[in-house]
């Protein structure tokens, strides 16, 4: 067996064992994984902050208005970080909302300031273009009856996408977030981003959002991890948020939160430790062995792949460019064993079912679906499962390569 | 206080390694039965084809030699190549060094050498058989100066050859590492040093030959 072949094989185990826990995770909790609607409501204060964002802020606003929620239990503030447009105005323009103004110095930076305006007991932290369904408040506050709970994290979606690259988006989003749910459920949730809802003791006791951190989100759910918090997923309550609509700024995001999630891996490496239970044994150190067998996959293809072109252009030239005879070689078919295609074939029917359940948990009404442009077609998944993922990786690649270099990438 | 106990599941780790060792064992009875039945076709037809070699020898000796120049050829000639191109596929599915597929190789090498000297005698004797004959020794062992490539790609200039020519050539491959007194006999025969070796038409050029060289050996260049 060749060094190549022993890579695969237990590449293939890692997935398959991977994907097997969460299956046995889901089986044994599958009759608790809807939400349950609130009886009591505590006082929720809902931060937004916002840079230079006029054009959404409103609709966000109206979302958390229209929630199905008592209005004196809830809490809007807008913290205009600086913004150079009617930002401010805008949300100053609501009645029963605090807007604050204050100088740019980021998002980790505004929310700080929200938080030490704040007067919730819990407080839900959204961005400027992050839209609530109508429910979303009443299906994750009765999660914190668990007094051990530290942090309600949501789905998100990918709001109205058009462009074949948004679309993409909304496969990745409602997987992570099933993926999340099984995550949470072994305790061991790591990630708080837009829609995220904090019990208010969390920031009082341990301090609020690092402001030097490209991904304050993860940071912060690494923080509530090493004190032991529950982070809780509630999969069926859903947000919407703006997604990149172009390589270049999906590029840009994905280079910055893959070399956050880098930073926060090294910040907080003392949780891999069986004192974090699950979390620290297996899930945490799992991100890692995740960035390295992906990195692996797309090591593996592109070598196979450029064997193969560099032998058919070999035998191309040989032939005296005989195209005909050369594509009538069998010779671009890798060397796979019936093992390998039979666990390709096992993985292939693992990955069609999680995305089913996830499907089947992140939906909503049709209704909401077809406004809200979430129903995909057979052509994104394609593009999601052999060009996206690999871009994804490709991503990767960039980030561990400004993190092995000390440099920060451009926000 | 947070009083949020941790803990790790081995019982969840335990099922899961025992389901995912599971798969491996099920993927890898599903595989052998798959290359059990992939072998056992395989047999067969090597069975059917030595059943027609030696049924093609019988009939010689029945009829003597009037009729030995009607003999179908057409028929044995596809068979091996069909024979050749499952040696192939054995050998990508099961691996090179896979002691069944070795042992099928072997046998068809000499399946290969009978219908061989079938072919060089009727060629011998009648008028209406004029294929070229191609002898090719190939090596498919890593090879520090690359004899295992050369070999590779002189067996797919060969096959283009077959390709372009079906009537007017026979090809006959064999790997020089393959311990067989028969083939070693061939070897010493044709005095076999290395590979890749061509023989054409009874002559030995030992090296890679382009298409071109080939042609030009072959008469078959109009260009």
């Amino acid at each position: 067996m060749e060094i190549y072949d022993i890579i695969v094989y237990l590449l293939y185990f890692i997935g398959i064992f991977v994907s097997v826990f969460y299956f046995i995770t889901y089986f044994e909790n599958r009759n608790k994984l809807r939400s349950k609607l609130a009886d009591k409501f505590p006082l929720i204060s809902v931060l937004i902050p916002a840079y230079n964002e006029e054009d959404v802020i409103s609709q966000t606003i109206q979302s958390v208005l229209n929630q199905d929620y008592p209005k004196d239990k809830l809490e809007i503030i807008v913290v205009d970080d600086g913004s150079t447009d009617k930002t401010y105005e805008v949300a100053k323009s609501f009645s029963n909302i605090k807007a604050y103004k204050k100088e740019n110095n980021g998002k980790a930076s505004a929310l700080n300031y929200g938080i030490s305006k704040a007067k919730g007991q819990l407080i839900s932290v959204l961005d400027a273009d992050t839209f609530l369904t109508p429910d979303f408040l009443k299906k994750t506050v009765k999660y914190f009856e668990d007094e051990d709970v530290g942090i309600i994290v949501s789905t998100l979606k990918p709001y109205k996408p058009r462009k074949l690259i948004e679309r993409i988006q909304v496969i990745e989003y409602v997987i992570s977030s099933f993926i999340r749910k099984i995550l949470s459920l072994n305790n061991s949730l790591s990630a708080a981003p837009a829609g995220s809802i904090f019990r208010a003791e969390l920031f009082k006791k341990h301090g609020g959002f690092d402001e030097h951190n490209l991904t304050e989100d993860f940071e912060i759910a690494l923080k509530a991890q090493s004190h032991n918090y529950k982070l809780v997923h509630a999969v069926d309550a859903v947000a919407y948020t703006d997604v990149p609509s172009t390589f270049k700024s999906l590029a840009r995001q994905r280079i910055r939160w893959s070399y956050g999630a880098l930073y926060n891996i090294k910040k907080y490496r003392k949780l891999m430790s069986t004192s974090y239970g699950d979390f620290g044994m297996f899930f945490f150190p799992l991100i890692i062995v995740s960035i390295i067998s992906s990195i692996a996959v797309l090591g593996i293809m592109v070598f196979r792949i450029l064997e193969s072109l560099l032998g058919k252009i070999g035998l191309l030239s040989a032939t005296n460019f005989n195209i005909s005879y050369v594509l009538s070689q069998a010779s671009i078919i890798p060397n796979v064993t019936n093992l390998k295609i039979i666990l390709g074939v096992f993985t292939f029917i693992i990955a069609l079912t999680l995305l089913f359940l996830a499907r089947k948990y992140t939906s909503e009404a049709k209704s909401a679906e077809r406004l809200n442009n979430t129903n995909i077609s057979f052509i994104s998944y394609l593009v999601y499962v052999f060009i996206y993922s690999f871009v994804l990786i490709t991503f990767w690649i960039i980030s561990l390569g400004y993190f092995l270099v000390g440099k920060t990438p451009k926000w | 206080m947070v009083e949020n106990k941790r803990y790790v599941s081995k019982g969840k780790y335990i099922a899961a390694f025992i389901v995912t060792v599971s798969i491996f064992v099920i993927g890898l009875f599903i595989g052998l039965e798959f290359s059990d039945y992939t072998t056992s076709q395989f047999q067969r037809e090597q069975d059917l084809l030595k059943i027609q070699l030696t049924s093609v020898d019988i009939k010689n000796e029945l009829i003597g030699k009037t009729d030995f120049c009607s003999l179908e050829l057409e028929s044995l000639l596809k068979d091996k190549v069909s024979l050749g191109e499952r040696i192939e596929a054995l050998e990508i599915s099961q691996g090179k060094d896979d002691p069944d597929v070795l042992i099928q190789k072997e046998f068809y090498q000499l399946v290969q050498i009978k219908t061989w000297l079938l072919l060089r005698d009727l060629k011998i004797s009648c008028s209406n058989i004029n294929q070229n004959i191609i002898l090719f020794f190939y090596t498919n062992k890593e090879d520090k100066d690359g004899r295992d490539k050369m070999s590779q790609t002189q067996g797919f200039l060969l096959n283009e050859l077959y390709y372009n020519y079906p009537e007017s050539i026979a090809i006959f491959s064999f790997d020089i590492n393959t311990d067989n007194t028969a083939l070693e006999t061939l070897k010493e025969i044709y005095k076999v040093k290395e590979a890749p070796t061509v023989i054409i038409n009874e002559k030995l050029y030992s090296g890679f030959k382009s298409s071109e060289e080939v042609e030009i050996l072959l008469g078959l260049n109009n260009k």
